[in-house]
């Protein structure tokens, strides 16, 4: 196979686009490390609940922390059509002290009722299952942490993965020790015995053609705002608009690979004109040479990206646990399928060039 | 019959509003083993002639049959296929693919050919080396041999696919006086023996007497045909 060999036997051409295709797949498997950190760090807590649905009261602009629903509200949402089984949620963010570091730990309270995945039921007062990513603020099994000024204790019975909620690692725990330590910690925003912040709501199927959440709403004379969980998730403050900057930057990113990608191998196919033209006149037909261009862009890009691999584990590594870098393998999935996207359509722009290239020219200017 | 055989063959080119006659009713036959000489000066239609001939132009007007094909009329898909198995070309210059061995410049003849460059084709790319006195310079690459190895390598691949007309571009001008000869014996007893119709364009009279015939174009037009006394 000649593109191979070209590739083997002159590695020194393909260098350059090689070492700044790495970079920029290392910039963005970074970037979008950075995008799934921040959203997983930030909606794990939700993304885990177990329901169809999530109430919050109308006035509460779709916000868990400012939401409020009272016992005749879940009443009202209890006995709406549809609706199955019903769980109180309740959040307060807050510091913790860790008994091994003098640093606080930034926590998430949170209440259930009905367990998130990977959360046992309720456990008894005082007691509360830790999101793993406080281990790495020294949070341990059997630690009892000492949450927020009022330094309401609570001991850590076990440990979940990916329940975060705003970037603060989640703690799970019954409704009334959520109550107590939202009160004591936050007398501001205290609540009633009976009150929490938003409702989890199993449903079956709605019949007449409306969502769950419309027959909720309207059960509650629109006293309520009834969100999917994914409509909950981009809901959360700065997660849509994150994703959204994010987004733009990482494609970005894939356009100027695209242009690397086209710039090198049009520079590369300029440079052998005169060998097409050779190649061409002894048989080798426009497709054939085109592909060759097509196979050696996708090798440099594969090559790349397990280069860019390996210097974003390297960075997600060699960075503090307090960067909220996450590599996923969806993120190594995505960018690698772009890559060779932007390999192929980058290398296309050379295809003019070469079916262009006329055979006639091996034998000097025709006269 | 002729392995070669151009009727009556015109070449026009469009310049603006100005058509420009390169070949004007050339009418040329090469038989079986013979070796053509094409004598002109620069701009005198004789590498149109010699494209026309190996199917890497089409003509305007005229008849062109090789081997007993007429490819007056092909596309280019058919002439690709058509240049891949009846013509071999030997180019004056960037002649050789720079990072494949002499070996494997032979193969590439096989590779585009969609054979896979297996035993029976390494072995024909390596007698053919040996004969061509490089049976000991297959792994070399095109930078590691001399000028008249390298025109050594370009017959072999010219010869690769056993074609019935070679056509060969000025293939001594970037040759010493010396080594040029050598190269022409060696056209001449490689197309003699393989009973190889040859065209050689040349700028070169001394190189004329390496031809059977020569035939020497001007202006588009082929003023000559007439037999002269080969060297050989």
């Amino acid at each position: 196979m000649l593109p191979l060999r070209e590739l083997r036997r002159r590695p020194s051409r393909f260098i350059v686009a090689t070492v700044v295709l790495s970079f920029l797949a290392t910039l963005l498997l970074f970037l979008g490390g950075l995008l799934d950190g921040l959203y997983l760090g930030s909606t794990g807590a939700i993304r885990a609940q177990p329901g169809d649905v999530i109430v919050f009261s109308s006035g509460a602009r779709d916000s868990f922390l400012r939401s409020r629903i009272t016992a005749d509200l879940r009443k009202e949402v209890e006995s709406a059509d549809s609706v199955g089984e019903v769980g109180g949620v309740g959040f307060v963010l807050l510091g913790a002290k860790v008994p091994t570091r003098t640093e606080l730990a930034d926590v998430t309270i949170a209440g259930y009722e009905l367990p998130p995945k990977g959360v046992p039921l309720p456990p008894k007062d005082n007691q509360g299952t830790a999101d793993s990513s406080l281990k790495d603020q020294g949070v341990s099994f059997g630690d009892t942490i000492l949450v927020g000024p009022a330094e309401s204790p609570i001991t850590i019975i076990g440990f979940v993965d990916d329940t975060s909620f705003l970037q603060q690692g989640a703690v799970w725990v019954n409704l009334p020790t959520w109550r107590a330590v939202q009160n004591a910690n936050r007398p501001d925003a205290a609540v009633a015995d009976d009150v929490v912040q938003t409702l989890v709501v199993k449903g079956s199927v709605v019949k007449g053609g409306r969502s769950l959440s419309e027959v909720i709403d309207a059960a509650t004379a629109d006293a309520t705002s009834t969100l999917t969980v994914d409509e909950a998730v981009l809901a959360l403050p700065g997660v849509e608009q994150q994703g959204q900057t994010f987004d733009q930057i990482i494609y970005s990113t894939f356009v100027v690979v695209l242009a690397v990608v086209g710039l090198f191998f049009s520079l590369l196919t300029i440079e052998r004109i005169g060998l097409y033209g050779v190649l061409k006149a002894i048989g080798a037909s426009t497709p054939r040479l085109f592909a060759g261009v097509v196979m050696q862009a996708v090798i440099v890009a594969i090559f790349s990206f397990v280069i860019g691999s390996l210097l974003a584990i390297g960075a997600a590594i060699a960075l503090p646990a307090k960067v909220p870098l996450q590599l996923v393998p969806s993120r190594f999935i995505f960018t690698f399928v772009g890559l060779l996207l932007a390999a192929v359509l980058g290398s296309a722009i050379s295809l003019r060039r070469v079916t262009r290239v006329d055979p006639a020219s091996a034998i000097g200017n025709a006269s | 019959m002729s392995v070669l055989d151009m009727r009556d063959v015109r070449k026009v080119y469009r310049t603006g509003d100005v058509d420009v006659v390169a070949l004007a009713h050339a009418t040329l036959q090469v038989e079986h083993g013979e070796i053509v000489a094409l004598l002109g000066p620069s701009g005198s239609g004789k590498t149109t002639l010699l494209s026309i001939a190996g199917g890497l132009l089409a003509p305007t007007e005229g008849s062109v049959v090789v081997g007993g094909q007429d490819i007056s009329g092909y596309n280019a898909k058919q002439f690709t296929q058509f240049r891949r198995e009846n013509v071999g070309f030997v180019f004056q210059s960037v002649n050789l693919v720079p990072f494949l061995t002499a070996e494997e410049n032979l193969l590439v003849v096989d590779e585009l050919g969609g054979g896979k460059g297996g035993r029976a084709a390494k072995n024909r790319a390596s007698k053919l080396l040996d004969e061509l006195g490089l049976g000991n310079r297959l792994r070399n690459l095109p930078a590691q041999l001399s000028g008249g190895e390298r025109q050594r390598v370009a017959i072999g691949r010219a010869l690769f696919n056993n074609p019935k007309l070679v056509l060969f571009d000025e293939p001594t001008s970037a040759l010493d006086s010396k080594i040029g000869a050598q190269v022409m014996e060696l056209i001449h007893s490689e197309m003699k023996a393989r009973d190889t119709a040859a065209v050689i364009v040349t700028h070169d009279m001394r190189m004329t007497e390496y031809a059977d015939r020569t035939v020497r174009i001007i202006d588009g037009r082929l003023e000559s045909d007439r037999v002269e006394q080969a060297a050989n």
